[in-house]
């Protein structure tokens, strides 16, 4: 697709919406391409495996594409998304029995620290696996609020999009999850520093 | 100024949220200081949402290979056609499967050249096949809900 020889790139959103509405699809094409990459981490965000969050995130796409008529364009269309990518990260959860044995891998996550020697190694490997365990024992809403904001940094604004809450909830909520964290870590706080 | 039993109250809360996040304004950045100073309580919050936001920022998702995106656009055209030419073909099946059971009523049952045990040895094969069919697809989809092995690599 040669999106630079008829300016589409240069569109909106909203323009980008209604051009697939009327039936073109490589405009549909621009909006997977701006929002491929926070489809798939959000996907992530709640199935915590590559492939699994890759095929949800696609398969979301294609949902939104045959709904798109019933998306209000006068709103952003990631939160839209963001719901369809939740509701079949959830039913998909619902057909997974074996998930949590699996989970102890964690090959989802990375420490932003460069490894320097195996010890480093180790470590890391603690860090990762202390805080995924404290995010799984929180309640699943402290969780998604926790991994927009500090494993996808979205703003607050974008974040209330996305659960449709006010941003005075979405700062409320967000305290009350570091709170929790904060229990769940507990004493190991120190070692994790 | 709102407060829950057992917890600070939202202003300080929202202060605490914003500081960490580093979306204070001037006003609040202000405020923030002057509780810093004077509450002990706002202090000891400080520093312990810190300690975790500090852990928090550690870790993050892994980004998976660059070949990953390469891809990504087209499997999704792909599923889209592939929901589309489904749909043509069940409705092409249907319409088929429609003119065949009424050309095989009207047409053949009734067709008094055709002898008897013909015509029911006809219905009874056919009736067959799609019971069959329906069964093996029942159960097909019953294992796909069910299978305790579907996460087994074969």
């Amino acid at each position: 697709m040669d999106v630079k020889t008829d300016g589409m790139e240069r569109m909106n959103e909203r323009d980008w919406i209604e051009a697939t509405l009327s039936g073109d699809k490589r405009a549909f094409g621009l909006l997977v391409e701006r929002y491929k990459q926070q489809a798939y981490y959000a996907a992530l965000g709640f199935l915590h495996y590559h492939e699994w969050a890759l095929d949800i995130s696609q398969e979301a796409f294609v949902r939104a594409y045959y709904n798109l008529n019933r998306f209000d364009t006068t709103k952003p269309f990631f939160p839209w998304l963001y719901r369809i990518i939740k509701n079949l990260s959830l039913n998909e959860l619902r057909n997974r029995k074996k998930r949590q044995s699996k989970l102890e891998e964690l090959a989802f996550l990375e420490v932003t620290e460069v490894a320097d020697t195996p010890t480093r190694d180790v470590e890391q490997n603690e860090i990762r696996r202390e805080v995924w365990v404290a995010l799984e024992r929180l309640n699943p809403r402290d969780r998604e609020i926790l991994v927009l904001r500090e494993f996808q940094d979205y703003s607050y604004q974008q974040i209330a999009d996305m659960l449709e809450i006010p941003v005075g909830t979405v700062m409320s909520r967000l305290y009350n999850a570091r709170k929790a964290l904060k229990h769940e870590l507990a004493d190991k706080i120190g070692d994790l520093l | 100024m709102k407060t829950n039993p057992g917890q600070i109250p939202e202003e300080w809360q929202i202060l605490l949220m914003k500081a960490l996040d580093d979306a204070l304004s001037e006003a609040e950045w202000e405020r923030f200081e002057q509780l810093l100073k004077s509450s002990t309580e706002f202090r000891r919050e400080w520093e312990e949402l810190s300690r975790v936001r500090q852990i928090t920022r550690k870790v993050g998702f892994k980004a998976p290979r660059k070949e990953v995106w390469d891809m990504y656009q087209s499997n999704i055209y792909n599923r889209l056609e592939r929901g589309i030419s489904w749909f043509v073909f069940i409705i092409g099946v249907l319409l088929i499967a429609g003119y065949g059971i009424f050309e095989f009523i009207t047409e053949f049952l009734t067709d008094a050249h055709v002898p008897l045990v013909m015509r029911v040895g006809v219905s009874l094969t056919g009736a067959g096949v799609l019971a069959l069919f329906a069964s093996v697809l029942r159960e097909k989809l019953f294992m796909r809900k069910n299978d305790p092995y579907n996460e087994v690599q074969r």
